[in-house]
């Protein structure tokens, strides 16, 4: 492919006021990497590099509502990028730097909404930088701060020499809670390999899924299931008092004590822990069903019984680990029964964080009117709380796999490559605020074919 | 196909040079070309939003309900001839 025909990768650098930024792009102007790199700074700027490719941008930011598309885009960013694309043969790769306290929005929306951006550059990831020491400062209550972590695709969590091992820990799970599929590196005076914030791909699902394998992986609201093999007649959940003053649980039966059984009562049990608790006291009688119970884990002694009316296979579900409560279940005459067959998940997050990931993975074939109805429909209805979303899809007819991205109501995809035997699955990630895990997963589910 | 269709840069920036000279947009301006999928009814399935972004004006907006590569330099002077954009938000 010839430059003229080429995509210029583009990386976003956002970041608050003395997270590292400008040492960072000091860093990448001066270093021996190979790569030719035009930046465009924020106008208050301070790099100290003399380098005719170094521009200083305004942060023009404008708003466009036209009935189907509301976003705001970087009209500065148009003209310059524009003009920049008449000197294509200078560089290799483009670096905007955004002010501290900017939203990444209105940058990433510009490469989706204008057409000319969209042909002759891609968006190739955002690189958040995040002051280790100050951040826990303004996480809970700056808007700019989490929706940096939420769109980026690279964290570099700077400044770790100023916090201890267990700090760092602890903000890392936080900022992996907000945005599981971003890749995070430990920093010091934002000492990283251009290859992890240069030409990253940020499209590339197969590489984010290289980031960690897990983060397709559906939480769920519960954190272990156990399936019982039990006769008719009360049995005792026999509780002590633990971390958490109170626990939802949903116990319900299966078709057969196999590990296909308690599996096919996943899907319910999640709508269930969706709908309203009941609270109950020690002493309450717990019947299979669609009911979520709250019980109460305050005192001493908690006991709550497990009416069987037939005798078969029950499966329990239980929002934490029954060890955190050393929970058991014993028979009528105090005999302890244990669960067959039992599986933790991957905890549910969404309680600690207002900003969070929601991760589909899913086989079978969509059909294209379905999901093109449903994705409109989420888009306009959501889509200022969606910040991220990417995917690769598998559609009903098609030898391609399809693939996308997009940020707020816009979007963009193609058809990559064709798919591998046994490969067809679909794989998607929303980054936003206040996502509906279980709305999300029902909609998508609904445009398989 | 779901996304928007591939286009040449050099009529993207073609039309956008139009606008510059037909339209009243200040050399200053930021001038936007986007095509866009419609779903209402008895309208073309791609249309073509033009934006005019001026530091401290409100964006302006016209349609032209065709595709990027049916547009002439005649409906660029056409649209010159309305006074304001229209209103069809």
């Amino acid at each position: 492919m010839s430059i003229a025909n080429s995509t210029v990768p583009v990386t976003v650098l956002t970041g608050f006021l003395g997270s590292g930024k400008t040492t960072l792009l000091n860093r990448i102007l001066s270093e021996n990497h190979g790569k030719r790199i035009a930046v465009i700074e924020n106008e208050f700027g301070e790099i100290g590099v003399d380098n005719d490719l170094v521009i200083g941008a305004e942060e023009e930011i404008f708003e466009m509502n036209n009935g189907c598309i509301c976003c705001t885009v970087r009209g500065d960013l148009i003209r310059i990028l524009g003009n920049l694309m008449k000197r294509r043969d200078k560089f290799d790769n483009i670096m905007i730097e955004t002010t501290g306290m900017a939203d990444p929005g209105p940058v990433a929306q510009t490469f989706f909404m204008d057409d000319e951006m969209r042909e002759a550059l891609n968006l190739d990831g955002v690189v958040t930088l995040v002051d280790a020491k100050h951040v826990l400062l303004h996480i809970d209550e700056s808007d700019e701060v989490k929706e940096q972590i939420a769109f980026a695709d690279v964290i570099l969590l700077n400044k770790v020499d100023l916090v201890s091992s267990d700090e760092l820990d602890q903000l890392e799970a936080r900022i992996h809670a907000m945005n599981s599929a971003a890749k995070i590196y430990r920093t010091q005076d934002t000492v990283v390999d251009m290859d992890n914030v240069l030409n990253l791909g940020g499209f590339d699902l197969d590489r984010a899924l290289e980031v960690d394998p897990k983060f397709m992986e559906p939480e769920y609201p519960f954190e272990w299931s156990g399936l019982f093999e039990l006769q008719a007649g009360d049995y005792r959940l026999v509780l002590k008092s633990g971390p958490d003053p109170a626990m939802n649980l949903t116990f319900r039966s299966a078709a057969e004590a196999s590990e296909s059984a308690m599996r096919d009562t996943v899907e319910k049990a999640v709508l269930a822990f969706s709908d309203d608790e009941v609270a109950l006291q020690t002493g309450a009688v717990i019947e299979p069903g669609e009911q979520l119970s709250q019980i109460n884990l305050e005192g001493e002694d908690l006991v709550y019984i497990l009416r069987v009316p037939a005798a078969g296979s029950y499966v329990l579900f239980t929002e934490h680990h029954p060890d955190e409560f050393e929970a058991f279940v014993t028979d009528a005459e105090g005999n302890r029964v244990d669960a067959s067959i039992s599986r933790e998940y991957k905890p549910d997050h969404e309680h600690d964080e207002e900003v969070t990931s929601v991760g589909i993975n899913t086989p079978g074939d969509l059909d294209l009117e379905k999901f093109q109805s449903w994705l409109r429909d989420l888009l306009a209805n959501q889509g200022p709380d969606i910040f991220r979303m990417k995917g690769v899809l598998s559609f009903s007819g098609e030898k391609e796999r399809y693939v996308f991205q997009g940020v707020h109501m816009l979007f963009d995809g193609r058809m990559d490559r064709p798919w591998r035997d046994g490969e067809r699955a679909n794989s998607l990630i929303f980054i936003g605020r206040n996502l509906d895990r279980n709305a999300l997963n029902a909609g998508f589910n609904a445009c398989l074919t | 196909m779901l996304g928007r269709p591939k286009r040449d840069i050099a009529l993207i920036r073609q039309v956008k040079e139009w606008v510059y000279d037909s339209l009243p947009v200040s050399a200053e301006a930021t001038v936007s070309i986007m095509e866009l999928e419609c779903h209402e009814a008895g309208c073309p399935p791609l249309e073509t939003v033009i934006a005019v972004m001026e530091k401290g004006k409100e964006t302006r907006q016209w349609k032209l309900h065709k595709p990027m590569p049916e547009i002439t330099l005649a409906d660029i002077v056409e649209l010159a001839t309305k006074s304001s954009p229209p209103q069809d938000r």
